[in-house]
C-alpha cells in the first residue's frame, strides 16, 4: 500500500500521521486564518471592524442571524423528541420493525437539491400538498392556500417541519444504534426496584443515553446553522434569510457587487463562531461529568 | 399449610412458537433458599423471570403470600432481583444505586442513608459508596448488585446466575456470603444457576429443570442419592456418574448386568436380587445403569467384577481411576492418596444400595433402595 | 386468549402511528415521483395525482368549418379542448412538448383522416412516452451526463483520500498512545465542526493558482476535509473493537505488519471501511454550496438540479432530473443501514 512506502523511516507511528496534518495545515488551517483574516480587515487591507459593522446594519443580516437561531433551536428541540420517541418505539422490535425502520430512511437518503424539488412541487398553491387536502376534503379546491407565501416566523416553522422530514431518520439512527446497545437489564433493574415505566425513562434510560444523545445533537445542530437549499429553493433569495443563505447569495447572486467577497467571508466566520458557541453551550449545559471511564 | 409461593400450571410460550416452560408446579415455604438448577436452554431464567414480572405468563399462575401477582408489573410484587450481568446503574454512585430503590418507596432520607450504610457494611462495600461502577473491579460491583438487593426488605429475592461472571475462587466466597446473608434475614430466595456443584452448596431445595420441565424437587441429599431420571443422575456429580445400557439377567439369585454388545462380553454382578425388590419385570429388559464414582471401591482380585485400572488421577484430597467397564470409560473415586499402578488388576466392589436403575423407555428411576 | 382491552388499545395506538409514519413519508414520495413523470400538460393540472399515468384519454374532433382539428383531453367527466390546429407537424410537436406523447407525422394524419371520416369525435388514446423528461432531461438537455459524472469523480476522489488518510489517522490513534493523541482527536472534532463554506471561500484563490479550479478533484479536496475527520473517528472506534492479539498472533506466526494489515485487520473493519465510504460519497453526491463557489462550467449533478429549479417554471424536468439525483443516494443508504448500529454504536463524544 503507498501508506507504507509513504514514509521513509518506521520509526515510530507518528509518522503516519504527517500526511494527514500536511494536509489540514494546507487546506484547512490556511484557509480558516485567511478567512478570518480577511474578514477582519476593510478593502484597503487595513484590521478593522468595518465588515462585520457593515453586516450588522443591514436588517436582512439582522433577520438572517434571529432566523438562523430560531430555525437551530426549533429543529433541535422537534427533532430530538420525535426522534428519541420514535428509536424507543422501534427499538421494540415488533413483527414489522425492519420494514418500518427502512421506510423511516428513506428522507435521509434525499439530497438537500431533491428535498428542495420534492416540497416546492408540494407547497405552490397548485402542488400535491394542496391536492392532497383537497381530495381529503380539508380544503377547498377553488381557494387553496399558498404556503410559499408565508413570510418570518411562519416560513421559518414551514422550513423547520420540512427539515424535520428530511433530517429525522439521521438522528433517530444514531439514538437508535445507542439504545440497540442498551443493556436491557438496567432497565428491567429499573421495574423490579420499583420504577414505573415513565421513571426508568427519566432516571435510567436517559442519562444511560446521555452521550448518545450529545452526539446525535450536536451533529444536527451544526447542520442545522448551516441551512439554506432548502429556503432558496422553496421561497428564493432574500425572501426569508438565513446566514448561509447570505452567503450563497453573496457567492451565486451579487458575485461582483462591491462587498460581495467581504460579506461572504465574514458570514462565514460569524457562522463558524456561532457553531462553536452553540456546541460548547450545549456540552456545558449537559454536563458532561468525566465519569472515569466509558459507558458504553 | 398454604405454602409461601406457589407455580401452578406456570407456561411460557414465546409468538415464534418455542415453548420453553411446560407446566411448572413448584411450591416454596417461607424463608426458603431455592435453587432451581438446569442446563442452558432448561428453562429455569425464563422461570425466574416471569416470577419477577419480566416475560409474561402465557398460562398458569403465580401466587406469593396468598397474593395472586400473574400478572403485575415487576415493580408491584415487593421483589427483589439479583441480574446476571448486576444491572448497576453506570451513571450513579454506589450509593445511589443502593438508594435508588428506597427513594421509589418513598423513604425519608434518614432512613435510607442508614440503610445504605448497614448494607454496604454487611456487603464490605463502604469504601466504595462515592464511586462509580466504571470504577470499581467485576466481583465489587456484584457486591454492590447484593447490596441493593438487600436493601430492599422484599417478600421474594430472585437472583439470575449471580455468580456465573466471577473467577472461580471469587464464586467460592461469594457464594459462602449469600448463604451467609440468607441465615441472616431469611429472606426467601429463589437462585438460577447451572453449577451444580454451587446448587447443592447453597439450597434447602433443588429444583431440577429439563426442557422446560422440572425433573425432580428435593433437598440436596434427595437429588443426589435419590435421582428420580436419569437427567438428574447424569447432571448431578462432578466427576460425572458412570452410566451404562444394560441388559438384566438373574443368575443364581445374584443381579447381573450384561452389556448387550457381544464384543465387550462384561458382565457386572450388581449384588444379591434380594436387595432390588421388584426388579424382577426387568430381568431380561434392558435397563439404565448409573453408579457414581465415589460409590465404587476396589480390592485385590477375587474373580468379581474384575477391570484393570487405566489411568491414576492424583488429586491430592481424593484420587479418581479411570477403568474399562462395558468397554467405555468408567470412573472411580477414591479418597486419599492411593498407590496404584497403570494396568493392575483389581476387582470393583459395589454397594447394591447405591445403584441407581432407570427405565430405558420413560428413563424414570426404578428402583429404590 | 382473548386480548384484554388495554391490548386492544395498544394495538390500535400501534397501527395508527405506523400509518402515520408510512404515509408521511411515503405519500409526498409518491406524489413527487408522478410528477417526474409528468408532462408538462399535467404539471399544470389541480388537483395533482399521486399515480402517474401512462397514457390519456382524449378526443379528436374534424371541425368542418374551419377544416380543422381539435384535440380533447378527458378531465374529471368531461373532455377539456386543448388544442386546435389545421397542422399535421404543429400538433405532432404539441404532443411531444406538452404531453409527452410520441406521434410521428404519419400518425398524425392518419388520425386526422379518420376522425374527418367520424361524425362527432373519435375517441382515441394516446399512449405516454414514459420516461420522456429522464431523456429529456438528461440526454438532450446539455450537461447534464457530464455532471453526473462530475459527481461520480468528485465522489470517487472524496472516498480515496478520506479513506487513506482517515483509516490511518483512525488506525494509529486506536492503536497508539501518544503525547498530544488526545489534541489530535480532538482537533479532528473540532474540523468536523466547521461550516464548510467558510472553508470553500478562501481555498477558491488557492485552487485556481494550482489550475485546479472547476475540477472534480479540486471538489474532492475540499469535501474530504471533514470526511477524513469522520472517518478517522468511525476506524479509531472499529479498529478498538480488534483486538490487538488478533494481528500479534499473526506476526507471531510470521506475517509481517503489512501483511497482518491486509489479511486480518483490513478485513474486519470491512463495515467500517464500507460505512466510511459511504459517508464520503453521499457527502460529495449530495453537496450544492461547495459546487457552487468552486465550480463553473463543470458542474455536479446536485448543483445542476438546484439550478435548473431556478430556471424553469415547471418542475417536472428538475423532478426527474432530482430523481436520478436520489437512486444512488437511496441504494448507499440501505446499504449503510445494516452497518449502522456496528457504526455508532460504539461511537460517542
Amino acid at each position: 500500500m503507498n501508506r507504507m512506502r509513504r514514509a521513509g523511516f518506521f520509526k515510530s507511528p507518528i509518522w503516519f500521521l504527517v500526511p494527514v496534518i500536511i494536509y489540514y495545515a494546507a487546506f484547512w488551517i490556511r484557509p480558516t486564518i485567511s478567512v478570518i483574516i480577511e474578514s477582519f480587515t476593510d478593502k484597503s487591507g487595513v484590521f478593522s471592524f468595518a465588515n462585520y459593522v457593515r453586516l450588522f446594519s443591514q436588517k436582512s443580516m439582522r433577520t438572517a442571524f434571529l432566523n438562523t437561531i430560531l430555525f437551530t433551536l426549533g429543529s433541535a428541540i422537534l427533532q430530538f423528541i420525535l426522534a428519541f420517541a420514535l428509536a424507543l418505539w422501534l427499538n421494540k422490535k415488533f413483527r414489522f420493525s425492519n420494514l418500518v425502520l427502512f421506510i423511516t430512511l428513506i428522507p435521509m437518503a434525499f439530497p438537500p437539491a431533491a428535498v428542495g424539488i420534492l416540497w416546492k412541487t408540494g407547497l405552490y398553491r397548485f402542488g400535491w400538498i394542496n391536492s392532497f387536502l383537497c381530495s381529503l376534503g380539508l380544503m377547498n379546491p377553488a381557494n387553496p392556500v399558498d404556503w410559499m407565501s408565508f413570510r418570518n416566523l411562519y416560513a421559518v416553522i414551514l422550513l423547520i417541519i420540512i427539515d424535520t422530514w428530511t433530517v429525522l431518520p439521521s438522528v433517530m439512527i444514531i439514538l437508535l444504534a445507542g439504545l440497540q446497545n442498551f443493556n436491557k437489564e438496567f432497565e428491567e433493574a429499573g421495574w423490579v426496584f420499583g420504577a414505573n415505566k415513565f421513571q426508568t425513562l427519566k432516571d435510567i434510560v436517559f442519562p444511560i443515553m446521555k452521550p448518545t444523545i450529545i452526539t446525535a445533537m450536536i451533529l444536527r445542530m451544526i447542520a442545522a446553522v448551516q441551512v439554506w437549499l432548502i429556503a432558496v429553493m422553496i421561497f428564493g433569495y432574500n425572501v426569508v434569510p438565513f446566514l448561509v443563505e447570505r452567503i450563497a447569495y453573496n457567492v451565486d447572486v451579487i458575485t461582483f457587487a462591491k462587498y460581495a467577497r467581504k460579506d461572504a467571508y465574514t458570514i462565514s466566520v460569524i457562522v463558524a463562531a456561532i457553531v462553536l458557541i452553540s456546541v460548547s453551550i450545549y456540552l456545558r449545559v449537559s454536563g458532561e461529568k468525566q465519569k472515569g471511564g466509558e459507558i458504553a | 399449610m398454604v405454602s409461601y409461593l406457589k407455580l401452578n400450571s406456570l407456561k411460557k410460550t414465546y409468538p415464534n412458537g418455542v415453548t420453553a416452560v411446560k407446566d411448572i408446579d413448584l411450591e416454596i415455604e417461607k424463608g426458603e433458599f431455592v435453587v432451581i438448577l438446569g442446563p442452558s436452554g432448561c428453562g429455569k431464567t425464563t422461570t425466574l423471570r416471569m416470577l419477577a414480572g419480566l416475560e409474561e405468563v402465557t398460562n398458569g399462575s403465580i401466587i406469593l403470600n396468598g397474593r395472586d401477582i400473574t400478572h403485575l408489573p415487576p415493580r408491584q410484587r415487593d421483589i427483589s432481583m439479583i441480574f446476571q450481568s448486576y444491572a448497576v446503574w453506570p451513571h450513579m454512585t454506589v450509593a445511589e444505586n443502593i438508594a435508588y430503590p428506597l427513594k421509589l418507596r418513598k423513604m425519608d432520607k434518614h432512613t435510607i442513608h442508614s440503610k445504605v450504610q448497614e448494607v454496604a457494611r454487611i456487603c464490605n462495600i463502604l469504601d466504595y459508596l462515592n464511586r462509580y461502577p466504571a470504577q470499581l473491579s467485576g466481583g465489587q460491583r456484584q457486591r454492590v448488585a447484593v447490596a441493593r438487593a438487600l436493601a430492599v426488605d422484599s417478600k421474594l429475592s430472585l437472583m439470575d446466575e449471580p455468580l456465573s461472571n466471577l473467577d472461580a475462587k471469587l464464586r467460592t466466597s461469594v457464594r459462602t456470603f449469600l448463604k451467609e446473608i440468607h441465615r441472616n434475614t431469611g429472606a426467601t430466595t429463589i437462585f438460577v444457576t447451572h453449577d451444580q456443584a454451587e446448587a447443592m452448596a447453597l439450597a434447602d431445595r433443588i429444583v431440577v429443570m429439563n426442557e422446560g420441565k422440572i425433573e425432580q424437587v428435593g433437598s440436596t441429599r434427595e437429588i443426589y442419592n435419590q435421582c428420580g431420571s436419569l437427567f438428574t443422575a447424569q447432571f448431578m456429580g462432578t466427576p460425572p456418574a458412570n452410566i451404562q445400557k444394560v441388559s438384566l439377567i438373574s443368575n443364581q439369585e445374584r443381579l447381573i448386568a450384561n452389556d448387550k454388545n457381544a464384543e465387550t462380553q462384561f458382565s457386572l454382578d450388581l449384588g444379591n436380587q434380594s436387595a432390588f425388590p421388584g426388579i424382577d419385570r426387568y430381568i431380561g429388559e434392558e435397563i439404565f445403569l448409573a453408579i457414581r464414582p465415589e460409590n465404587i471401591n476396589i480390592s485385590e482380585p477375587k474373580g468379581i467384577n474384575e477391570t484393570s485400572i487405566e489411568i491414576v488421577e492424583p488429586q491430592g484430597a481424593y484420587t479418581i481411576l479411570v477403568t474399562k467397564v462395558f468397554g467405555s470409560e468408567w470412573k472411580i473415586m477414591l479418597e486419599g492418596d492411593i498407590d496404584i499402578r497403570i494396568g493392575q488388576k483389581v476387582s470393583l466392589i459395589i454397594d447394591p444400595g447405591k445403584i441407581m436403575l432407570f427405565d430405558a423407555q420413560s428413563k424414570k428411576r426404578v428402583n429404590f433402595s | 386468549m382473548s386480548m384484554r382491552p388495554g391490548k386492544l388499545w395498544s394495538r390500535t395506538v400501534f397501527l395508527l402511528i405506523l400509518a402515520t409514519i408510512a404515509s408521511t413519508v411515503i405519500l409526498p414520495i409518491l406524489y413527487f415521483l408522478t410528477i417526474s413523470f409528468a408532462s408538462n400538460y399535467e404539471a399544470y393540472q389541480f388537483p395533482a395525482k399521486i399515480f402517474p399515468t401512462f397514457s390519456y384519454s382524449a378526443q379528436l374532433r374534424y371541425n368542418a368549418e374551419k377544416d380543422s382539428y381539435t384535440l380533447l383531453l378527458k378531465k374529471g367527466s368531461t373532455y377539456e379542448a386543448v388544442k386546435t390546429t389545421q397542422d399535421v407537424s404543429d400538433f405532432s410537436l404539441y404532443c411531444k412538448s406538452q404531453l409527452n406523447v410520441l406521434l410521428s407525422s404519419a400518425a398524425v394524419q392518419e388520425l386526422f383522416n379518420k376522425a374527418k371520416n367520424t361524425d362527432h369525435a373519435l375517441p382515441i388514446k394516446l399512449k405516454k412516452d414514459f420516461f420522456r423528461n429522464y431523456i429529456v432531461f438528461f440526454i438532450l438537455a446539455e450537461g447534464s451526463m457530464c455532471a453526473l459524472f462530475n459527481s461520480l469523480k468528485a465522489a470517487g476522489w472524496t472516498i480515496l483520500i478520506s479513506l487513506i488518510l482517515g483509516g490511518v489517522s483512525g488506525y494509529i490513534m486506536a492503536r497508539y498512545k501518544f503525547k498530544f493523541s488526545n489534541t489530535f482527536s480532538t482537533s479532528l472534532l473540532v474540523v468536523r465542526m466547521f461550516p464548510a463554506v467558510a472553508l470553500s471561500l478562501p481555498l477558491v484563490v488557492y485552487i485556481m493558482k494550482m489550475n485546479l479550479y472547476d475540477t472534480s478533484f479540486a471538489l474532492a479536496i475540499v469535501y474530504a476535509v471533514p470526511n477524513i475527520a469522520l472517518t478517522a473517528w468511525i476506524t479509531s472506534s472499529i479498529f478498538k473493537g480488534i483486538s490487538v492479539e488478533l494481528e500479534e498472533a499473526a506476526m507471531v506466526f510470521g506475517a509481517t505488519r503489512l501483511k497482518t494489515l491486509m489479511t486480518i485487520t483490513f478485513p474486519l473493519a470491512f463495515p467500517a471501511i464500507i460505512a466510511s465510504s459511504l459517508y464520503a460519497f453521499l457527502a460529495a453526491w449530495n453537496d450544492s454550496i461547495t459546487a457552487l463557489i468552486m465550480t463553473n462550467n463543470n458542474p455536479t449533478l446536485a448543483l445542476l438540479v438546484y439550478r435548473t429549479v431556478g430556471s424553469s417554471t415547471i418542475p417536472n424536468l428538475p423532478a426527474a432530473g432530482a430523481v436520478v439525483l436520489l437512486v444512488p443516494s437511496l441504494i448507499f443508504t440501505f446499504i449503510i443501514k445494516n452497518y449502522i448500529n456496528q457504526l455508532w454504536g460504539k461511537v460517542a463524544l
